[in-house]
């Protein structure tokens, strides 16, 4: 009788792990072509990963009516990352182990993707990056359509030197990607003839900046370099414009777009500067075009940023290149995704196969009287290859 | 029958364990990598909340930053095990270094702070403060620690290796796991439930009448800490070659209140409780949070309050507690010997 207890409970248990573990069926060859999104819905960088998410539906939405992949339609399976590297990591095996997908979407933070990098190149699979970071990043497995520092800072910090000042104060979150960021703003500082009179760092969540704000007031600076974005950086630009700084120091707000437009009031964003590959209100056609189409699909509210035509344009070059090789071979999808050339929403865009990263055409903008406005049309901008900076082998080699 | 003599008292928890264990040792053959990828990191977060339920469910010491153990044993397993800590090459960079390294470091670490913690006779809110603090201090510390990776943390931790034998392959690294959480189940039961556990019992409810009995109840306080924080650095350990991935968060204050979640939801009063608690929570988690997407912990939220209300004991804990005979399946033990014989 006991024995028959003990082997019945450990039946029971078998019978539940394979009700639990049990795949469900994959109908591999004929369901939809599943791509991965790692982005963040919560936990701090949530409004990038809407805006990446948005660009990334409108692209499904468009070649599945254009009839889809291969016969097959195109499925975006979305897992929030919650900004945070160990959630990242989780989804993103998720998303490979469980849904099969040929292809993950993500992350926004430069610590999440380092994370994710290594579970692409264990399992093989190519991983689309579509926010701006700080270069370097020279990996088989990686797609970064990003403005590096080559394409932004490069070029800002001279026109804002010649503009408004030689003298910088840097003030940045306390971690790698301001870390990293300070030191190319250091380089290109002095390569223009200036001096960054003071570095600062602050954690995550500070709601008090006023001992900051005196100290940056004091130091003499014409131009506050701003790596704080988020709803921290909205405290910290409310606190300055308060203290009536605005008119005497001009702000660079990296990683700033049309989201500032809404956290801030007009007289809070006034003067602050960024640049960008697009800038909604562009006076282009594909400009306006591609705001029209997010705004049909998402309503006339919507906020439409770089981070929405970058998404769009990784779906866009993911769908190209399986269609080119005509299967869901990775390593084949991966050769076909290099040396491709897209126009989103502001000029012809190129993908290079050498380094993963693209050519892009580049903006100076001023948010102005509520508005982000073109200041500045810089044109095509060609980083260096992010591979032979490093001294490794191209990618395509 | 004689082999299997722990049968003869047959209750419904036990039939649970049984069925708990008869889960985990045939989920493998499932066949579903992602399944048993999940479930060596859940196996994982299990002992971490089996460590806590040691000291706070069977003492009643509340810590309120026990993720500090979790995060310095996973943090030492990745230092050692990718070789950055200057001088350790040959076997003092092996997997079974970095295990007992997690599990040493984080006995001494526990032992020095609870010394100071107990002979400062914190007890209730105040020691789940102090520790708090501790757990938010250590993520600052690793934060700016730009050697171990700063906020990015360390990624790509070596696969355990013991003797030329690489765990590469997700089953047998999960059957290890699996054969590490068992043993150290049983160990901790056989802690509760000797002479030792029974002083802790004491303690629990009522520290100065143990104390006027003549047992010197810090120093009881003290090893129970560092046997509650050398398990978690065990299982923190364990964390940064299954997720192959440790960082800051792994440390501070958001994993410190994840386990005391997990813990009092499945029952902060069995070691088995707990463990289920992890499980559960994280197994919803890992379904929700898909569907439900950020709504996900409004719902969390709900079911713990819920379960505060009307089960007090955690989900689990009443139902492992019990000591109910299955009717019909306990025959006395005569009449068992006589069916034997």
């Amino acid at each position: 009788m006991l024995r028959k207890t003990f082997i019945l409970s450990l039946v029971i248990g078998l019978a539940l792990s394979i009700g639990v573990g049990i795949p469900s069926p994959v109908s591999a060859a004929k369901g939809p072509i599943k791509i991965g999104v790692v982005l963040p819905l919560s936990g701090g960088f949530e409004i990038y990963g809407k805006l990446g998410l948005r660009g990334a539906k409108m692209a499904v939405a468009e070649i599945n009516d254009a009839g889809g992949v291969l016969g097959r339609k195109l499925k975006l399976v979305v897992l929030d990352n919650k900004t945070d590297p160990k959630t990242s990591v989780a989804n993103m095996k998720k998303a490979i182990l469980k849904y099969h997908v040929v292809a993950v979407l993500g992350p926004v933070s430069s610590a999440a993707r380092d994370a994710m990098t290594p579970v692409a190149d264990k399992y093989k699979t190519p991983l689309l990056y579509g926010i701006d970071y700080e270069g370097g990043v020279c990996n088989r497995y990686v797609f970064l359509y990003s403005a590096i520092p080559s394409h932004d800072q490069d070029k800002l910090i001279p026109w804002m030197a010649e503009h408004y000042g030689k003298t910088f104060y840097v003030f940045g979150y306390d971690y790698v990607w301001p870390h990293k960021m300070a030191e190319v703003i250091k380089r290109d500082v002095k390569k223009a003839g200036g001096r960054v009179v003071g570095i600062e760092y602050t954690p995550f969540g500070v709601k008090d900046f006023a001992p900051t704000i005196n100290k940056i007031a004091k130091s003499g600076a014409k131009v506050l370099m701003l790596i704080v974005p988020g709803a921290d950086g909205f405290t910290f630009i409310k606190q300055f414009t308060e203290f009536g700084l605005k008119k005497k120091i001009k702000i660079v707000a990296l990683a700033s777009d049309e989201n500032y437009l809404k956290a801030l009031t007009p007289e809070q964003s006034e003067g602050i500067f960024t640049a960008l590959p697009f800038i909604a209100s562009l006076n282009k056609p594909e400009a306006r075009d591609f705001v029209a189409r997010q705004r049909k699909m998402f309503g006339k509210d919507v906020v439409v940023t770089w981070a929405t035509c970058s998404h769009y344009a990784l779906v866009k070059l993911l769908a190209n290149a399986i269609k080119k090789v005509g299967s869901l071979n990775k390593e084949k999808i991966i050769d076909a995704m290099g040396d491709q050339t897209i126009t989103v929403g502001n000029g012809p865009e190129t993908m290079r196969a050498s380094d993963h990263h693209v050519i892009l055409n580049m903006l100076i903008g001023e948010f102005t009287h509520g508005k982000l406005v073109v200041k500045k049309d810089l044109g095509r901008v060609v980083p260096p290859d992010q591979c032979k900076a490093q001294g490794k082998k191209c990618l395509n080699e | 029958m004689g082999k299997m003599p722990f049968l003869g008292n047959l209750t419904l928890s036990d039939l649970l364990r049984l069925i708990v264990l008869g889960f985990f040792i045939f989920l493998p053959f499932s066949h579903n990598l992602y399944m048993i990828n999940q479930f060596s990191l859940l196996l994982v977060y299990g002992m971490f909340a089996m460590s806590l339920s040691l000291i706070w469910g069977y003492v009643g010491l509340l810590c309120f930053g026990h993720a500090v153990f979790f995060g310095l044993g996973a943090y030492i397993m990745a230092m050692i095990t990718k070789g950055m800590i200057p001088g350790f090459s040959g076997f003092l960079a092996s997997s079974t270094m970095g295990l007992i390294a997690a599990i040493g470091f984080n006995a001494i670490f526990a032992l020095v702070l609870g010394w100071f913690l107990f002979h400062g006779r914190l007890s209730g809110a105040y020691l789940g403060i102090v520790t708090l603090a501790i757990s938010v201090l250590a993520e600052r510390i690793f934060i700016s620690w730009y050697y171990t990776g700063g906020y990015n943390g360390i990624s790509s931790v070596p696969a355990l290796k013991f003797a030329g034998w690489e765990l590469i392959n997700p089953t047998s690294l999960y059957f290890f796991v699996l054969a590490v959480t068992f043993l150290i189940y049983v160990f901790l039961r056989r802690v509760v439930s000797s002479p030792f556990g029974a002083v802790l019992a004491a303690i629990k409810h009522n520290e100065p009448r143990a104390e006027s009995f003549g047992f010197y109840t810090i120093n009881y306080k003290i090893k129970v800490f560092a046997l509650g924080a050398s398990v978690a650095g065990l299982a923190g350990a364990l964390f940064a070659t299954v997720a192959e991935f440790v960082s800051p968060t792994e440390l501070g204050f958001k994993m410190s209140t994840e386990v005391l979640i997990w813990t009092a939801l499945g029952g902060r009063e069995g070691l088995l409780a707990s463990f289920l608690g992890a499980v559960t929570v994280r197994l919803l988690e890992s379904y929700l949070s898909e569907t439900l997407a950020e709504y996900w912990v409004l719902i969390l939220g709900l079911i713990f309050i819920l379960s505060v209300v009307f089960f007090p004991q955690g989900l689990f804990g009443k139902l492992l507690a019990s000591k109910t005979r299955i009717p019909g399946l306990n025959p006395t033990p005569g009449s068992t010997k006589k069916k034997e014989g």
